[in-house]
């Protein structure tokens, strides 16, 4: 937490010395350079002030008297009310936990495609667990964690013996895991609602129905929010994304990942076992983004529905770990800002259609992931007007003689 | 017309943080080898981009016969017949000799190549300088020194008669040297001028007529090689007096610390073994170097022996331990350190810290960890220790990254690393390539103080000063065997040359594998 | 460089407080607000089934009334977002909300109680909670249900009556809808083969439930070997299910029933398609609302809180007549209006049990779940 105070503070600071000083302060200014955190967390929010803005403009196009309208309610919906917040946080636990997935794979030199893979299986393992087992919550959301992780186990089993490339395996094992989930649940007459009394065969049974202590407690929040959309489960997700940090920048098993995904040669090279840190940074990621699955239908609110589609909760991860900077601190907020605006676009609805909107909150995400690109061009920037200060301040000097 | 060729006047080039060129001055006479010598960064590299038009000035101006000229691109110091050679070729490995020296002038009928025209041209280039060359031969399958002709040829295709050779000799042999200063001196009776870098004080008084010092982007000055010694230009180059002689304490053979058997690698690049069969053994108190030609084992025998590569046969002991099996972790433990050759594919994570790099080897030690937990403040302070007992120099000490660091602080950190385990063994290979002479000087006494600590050291070395200086002993390597054995007070670069090449072999070290080697040359 | 950076920021956070302002001012003088909503289930309103006919049966109500509507999506496929995208439609106005199939069930049963003043039409279910141990209808809420064996009557009787000897029957999973399609259509074909005088085993019929409600690889290749051994038309009921045959039909130049909608016309006129078990979606919308409206904006006594029934009589079900939907050739429009207004007055009485098969002498049906 100091940390992200440090942060903040950091951030201020800078700010107001771009803003305020007109005089040369070159340390300030290699101070700056040098602190990746500065740049990494103003890159973040200026890319999603672009992407705002092109999220804006798409709203002029398509609609222009009702652009302004639109923007105010992508920015403010999200805390107009308590159970719209309820909501923003219901959305960004388990989008969260595959931010950190991914990320935790970014952070180790891996791509990991197959969130949505290791999220389904682990959404599989949590709701059989459950339903069939009836496993109280915790037990479930541990089910779920082991499911994603074997899921995750396996690309980074071929990658380390093999060396396969993983985001070819775990895109494929994101289609494997999709229909074998589908195929256990089609074969597992009690998962399925109409089991529990439904007549509804092609979902699971609700969990109020099946298996009440399934269900991520409350603890009076929904009270609280006036919203059944509030539980514990965001809590759970920032505290692992806490862990997640803690563990990749203060324990040497973060270190050994952490080197192994730079320069996996030079881990190598140092005696660290280059295979066992792929697979457990994918066994790692796996569970994770299995825990994401456990998070999401533990709520008791969605069902899982057997179709041929895979989860797009998955690929979301992506974004919410490139904005977030690949740092679990970073992922915490970014996931909660991909939920805000998402939030806020379904009160578009009906000035503008679903499926405009849903293109509108994939632009602001999109061009919010591009944060990497903001980033280098920031670091350049302020390298050049480093180089601009020197020169400037040379000829100053050579002026005065 | 003017007496100059090329004159580079008053030039300044500044990059982010750095001043590489700061107003520098350089003129060339026809029919001159002109020396341009310094450290590494002294802002060589940076001056002859300029003039090869990949970097342009911020000040200063470029005079060709007198005239100004502004150069943008590689092109038009082409057509203005500035040539260049680079230190690492700029050739396309599986095209021929002919392909690569006509690539980009490619004589051309409607868009047909006219290839028997280019080959003609070839062939009398390559007859009135005496390059011989084979125009169809592939690039990846002739010697360095051949691959070197090519690079030249290509330059004598274009018509240039102002030549760069940047850095030429570091991959070659002693021959290959000599050969190569004959081809200069030849060029330049036909009233071509050559530029020639390097920071090797004997070729520069064995060549060059002239020669210009620049030290840390400095102008020094410019002097007749006639009037100059080594020693001037030395302190000239580095700003101090060099002690170029390695002060080693006589010792007495101690016990054996490493002994190879019969070691077999399998190499990566093609399918005989890189290592065949060597056997030796290395002493307390001893430098062992292993010399030869790049590419001729030493790598691979570095690789088996601290764990990276596996034996394809053979035993390796180690303090009378068989370590032939054990993993890297536990070679290291048990005293064995590793300067790599490649230190940014090995030596360093990049984006680490200087000081996380500095614990790379020892971050597990109860020292520097508590259940699991990285302790940072020590480690804190064993980098500044370590910052200040090598003189790592960075721009924000242990937390600067090490990819914003210089080379030569790179390789001081990793040599404080590997030092500082205490090693009975260190395998250091190459550890001062592309150093300069200051930070070669300091790895030298490092390497000599392992050493005289009564602990060994298994040098890999391609530089000639180096292998001759500072080792007890000098394994000579040739294609994966060791062909000779030496001791430099008793021998000569020539005779070390005649190893290295393969055309002589001491009798105790027969032939293996003969017929490996056969298929090696098809 | 630094004041490139200062003015991308300026512009941007600029360009966003003037759309702040622009968006706040006009806000609280015209907030546009509509009256009748429709929620889609999950979908959307093209999807050639319950969302697509009751959304034409909402406008094609509200602009011969003049009245302001619009549609919503829920933002996922869960009650609580159904319950949800509810409340947005009643803040941004809406007195009468309708809900189209069975998944809004649960929702329904929330929000009655939570907008007492706001009129609920849910079509094809009744509310409940979520494990069924509670079944109510609040006043504010008007269930439709179809009387599906009424439609498989129909088209099982259309389809013996145009010469059909060979049956099939394709249902999704053996929910209570999909059962009632079925046993009524085993009810229609053997109704049409004793009043052709047809010997027993002159009709037969294959029937099985696929137990999904799309397509599979599965479905596929069974259709296939039905329509190979002599089966002349399916009656694909189920969803999605409908996909895994139409490609075996043909290839085999086989015909097809669809099911809900018309979907000769759906599908963009394919003449596979002989017929359509037609639910009344779009009529039973236009009725509701009308009947709505008459009684002031609340549901009468006919509807408020209760379920209705509706068949050939309140023209909740029926086969396309229009144009080239028609596709039988002996079978005329005005034996099916001979047929239907025998529905209509009673005079024949389709039985909708689903726990007992029909019994049947003349047809020979294949129950190949067994």
């Amino acid at each position: 937490m100091d940390k992200i105070k440090m942060f903040f503070k950091d951030f201020a600071k800078r700010l107001k010395h771009i803003y305020l000083s007109d005089k040369d302060r070159p340390s300030m200014i290699q101070n700056s350079l040098s602190s990746p955190g500065f740049s990494s967390l103003t890159a973040s929010i200026l890319s999603v002030v672009i992407g705002l803005l092109f999220g804006f403009f798409l709203l002029l196009i398509l609609n222009p008297s009702k652009a302004g309208m639109g923007l105010q309610r992508i920015l403010v919906t999200g805390i107009s009310a308590p159970d719209k917040f309820a909501k923003v946080l219901y959305m960004s636990a388990p989008l969260i936990m595959v931010g950190l997935a991914v990320g935790f794979a970014f952070k180790t030199g891996l791509f990991n495609i197959g969130a949505t893979g290791q999220y389904t299986i682990g959404a599989f393992f949590a709701l059989f667990s459950a339903i069939v087992w009836g496993f109280p919550w915790y037990a479930a959301i541990l089910a779920a964690m082991a499911g994603g992780a074997l899921w995750g186990a396996i690309p980074g089993f071929f990658k380390a013996f093999f060396n396969v490339n993983e985001v070819i395996t775990s895109i494929m094992f994101n289609w494997i895991g999709m229909f074998l989930v589908n195929l256990l649940c089609l074969n597992t007459p009690k998962i399925i609602s109409d089991y529990w009394g439904g007549n509804i065969g092609n979902r699971t049974a609700n969990l109020a129905v099946a298996n009440p202590s399934a269900i991520i407690p409350k603890w009076g929040l929904d009270k609280l929010f006036d919203s059944n959309y509030m539980n514990i489960g965001v809590f759970i997700a920032v505290l692992i994304a806490i862990c997640m940090f803690v563990i990749l920048n203060k324990t040497t098993f973060g270190y050994e990942l952490k080197a192994c995904g730079y320069n996996r040669n030079a881990s190598v090279y140092a005696g660290m076992n280059a295979k066992r840190s792929i697979i457990l940074s994918m066994v790692i990621s796996g569970a994770l983004a299995g825990i994401g699955g456990g998070l999401y239908y533990l709520t008791g609110i969605g069902n899982y529905n057997i179709e041929k589609l895979l989860l797009a909760m998955g690929f979301n991860g992506i974004p919410v770990a490139l904005l977030g900077g690949s740092n679990p601190l970073g992922i915490i907020l970014s996931g909660i800002f991909i939920s805000y605006i998402q939030v806020g676009g379904e009160a578009l609805q009906p000035t503008f259609s679903k499926e405009i909107i849903d293109i509108i909150i994939a632009v602001i995400i999109y061009m919010s992931a591009l944060s990497l690109l903001v980033k280098l061009t920031l670091e350049k920037l302020i390298r050049r007007r480093k180089k601009d200060k020197i020169l400037h301040c040379c000829e100053a000097k050579e002026a005065k003689k | 017309m003017s007496e100059y060729v090329i004159e580079m006047l008053n030039i300044t080039k500044e990059f982010p943080g750095i001043k590489a060129n700061d107003n520098i001055t350089l003129q060339l006479k026809r029919g001159e080898i002109h020396a341009l010598l310094g450290e590494n960064g002294a802002g060589k590299s940076t001056l002859m981009s300029i003039l090869f038009g990949l970097y342009e000035a911020d000040e200063g101006v470029i005079k060709k016969d007198g005239k100004t000229v502004r150069i943008k691109n590689p092109r038009e110091a082409n057509a203005l017949g500035i040539g260049m050679v680079h230190q690492h070729f700029k050739l396309v490995e599986n095209f021929s000799v002919l392909d690569n020296i006509i690539l980009g002038t490619e004589p051309s009928k409607f868009g047909f190549i006219k290839k028997q025209e280019a080959r003609k041209k070839l062939m009398e280039i390559s007859k009135k300088y005496g390059l011989n060359i084979v125009p169809d031969a592939i690039i990846e399958d002739i010697s360095v020194g051949m691959q070197q002709r090519v690079e030249i040829l290509k330059m004598l295709y274009r018509e240039n008669d102002i030549l760069i050779f940047d850095e030429p000799t570091a991959v070659l042999t002693p021959q290959e040297i000599n050969e190569l200063m004959e081809i200069m001196r030849g060029f330049t009776k036909e009233g071509k001028s050559i530029l020639f870098i390097t920071h090797k004080l004997n070729e520069i008084m064995a060549v060059a007529d002239r020669c210009t010092v620049l030290r840390k982007g400095k102008w020094i000055g410019t002097f007749d090689v006639k009037t100059v010694t080594r020693e001037e230009l030395s302190r000239m180059m580095v700003g101090r007096d060099v002690d170029f002689n390695v002060k080693k304490i006589p010792r007495d053979k101690g016990g054996v610390i490493l002994d190879v058997k019969d070691m077999t690698v399998a190499s990566k690049v093609h399918k005989n073994n890189a290592v065949r069969g060597v056997s030796f053994e290395v002493r307390e108190g001893e430098i062992v170097c292993i010399a030869g030609i790049d590419g001729n084992g030493q790598s691979e025998l570095v690789y088996g022996l601290s764990g990276l590569e596996k034996l394809k046969s053979g035993s390796i002991r180690f303090l009378d331990k068989d370590i032939t099996h054990d993993t890297i972790r536990a070679r290291s433990k048990s005293g064995m350190s590793h300067i790599p050759e490649d230190r940014h594919k090995y030596g360093l994570v990049l984006d680490y810290t200087l000081e996380q790099n500095l614990v790379l080897q020892r971050y597990w030690q109860a020292e520097f960890q508590k259940n699991g937990f990285i302790r940072a403040s020590r480690i804190r302070k064993y980098a500044q220790k370590l910052i200040k007992e090598y003189d790592i120099r960075s721009g924000q000490g242990p937390v600067t990254r090490a990819r914003s660091m210089s080379g030569g602080n790179q390789q001081k950190a990793i040599v404080a690393r590997e030092i500082d385990k205490s090693p009975r063994l260190l395998l250091a290979v190459q550890p001062t390539r592309g150093l300069d002479i200051g930070a070669v000087e300091f790895i030298h006494k490092q390497l000599v103080s392992v050493r005289n600590a009564g602990n060994a050291v298994l040098l890999v070395s391609l530089e000639l000063e180096e292998v001759m200086s500072l080792p007890d002993r000098i394994l000579v390597f040739y294609e994966g065997e060791i062909v000779a054995e030496l001791r430099p007070e008793e021998t000569n670069v020539e005779e070390l040359g005649l190893y290295m090449s393969g055309a002589k072999r001491q009798p105790q070290f027969t032939k293996t594998v003969p017929a490996t080697k056969e298929a090696a040359h098809g | 460089m630094k004041k490139l950076l200062i003015t991308v920021m300026i512009l941007a956070l600029t360009a966003l407080s003037i759309g702040l302002l622009v968006a706040c001012e006009p806000k609280n003088t015209q907030e546009e607000t509509y009256e009748i909503a429709l929620i889609t289930d999950v979908g959307n309103i093209d999807d050639k089934s319950f969302n697509e006919g009751a959304w034409n049966g909402v406008k094609q109500y509200a602009e011969g009334a003049n009245k302001t509507y619009a549609y919503y999506r829920p933002s996922e496929d869960t009650t609580e977002a159904r319950v949800e995208t509810i409340g947005n439609a009643i803040r941004n106005g809406a007195k009468v909300i309708v809900c189209p199939g069975y998944l809004f069930e649960e929702a329904v049963y929330a929000v009655q109680t939570q907008y007492p003043n706001v009129m609920f039409l849910l079509l094809d279910g009744e509310p409940h909670n979520a494990d069924y141990s509670d079944k109510k209808t609040e006043s504010n809420v008007n269930c439709i249900l179809y009387k599906e064996e009424q439609s498989g009557y129909l088209a099982g009787y259309a389809a013996v009556m145009d010469g059909y000897r060979n049956l099939g029957f394709l249902g999704g999973m053996d929910v209570p809808a999909v059962v009632r399609f079925g046993h009524g259509y085993v009810q229609g074909a053997e109704a049409a083969a004793a009043e052709l005088d047809l010997n027993p085993g002159d009709v037969t019929m294959k029937y099985w439930y696929s137990g999904v409600f799309w397509p599979t690889d599965d479905v596929a290749s069974k259709m296939s070997s039905w329509y190979t051994t002599g089966t002349d038309v399916v009656f694909a009921c189920g969803g999605g299910v409908y996909l895994s045959a139409i490609d075996a039909a043909k290839t085999a130049n086989k015909k097809m029933i669809g099911v809900d909608v018309d979907q000769y016309a759906s599908t963009g006129n394919d003449p596979v398609f002989i017929s359509s078990a037609m639910k009344g979606l779009t009529a039973s919308v236009v009725q509701a609302l009308t009947s709505l409206y008459a009684n002031g904006g609340t549901w009468n006594t006919e509807r408020a809180g209760k379920t209705l029934h509706l068949g050939a009589a309140e023209g909740g079900v029926g086969l396309p007549t229009e144009g080239a939907s028609w596709g039988f050739t002996t079978f005329t429009i005005a034996q099916y209006n001979a047929l239907f207004a025998k529905l209509v007055d009673g005079t024949i009485v389709v039985n909708d049990a689903i726990n007992v098969r029909p019994a049947t002498t003349l047809v020979a049906v294949t129950y190949e779940n067994d």
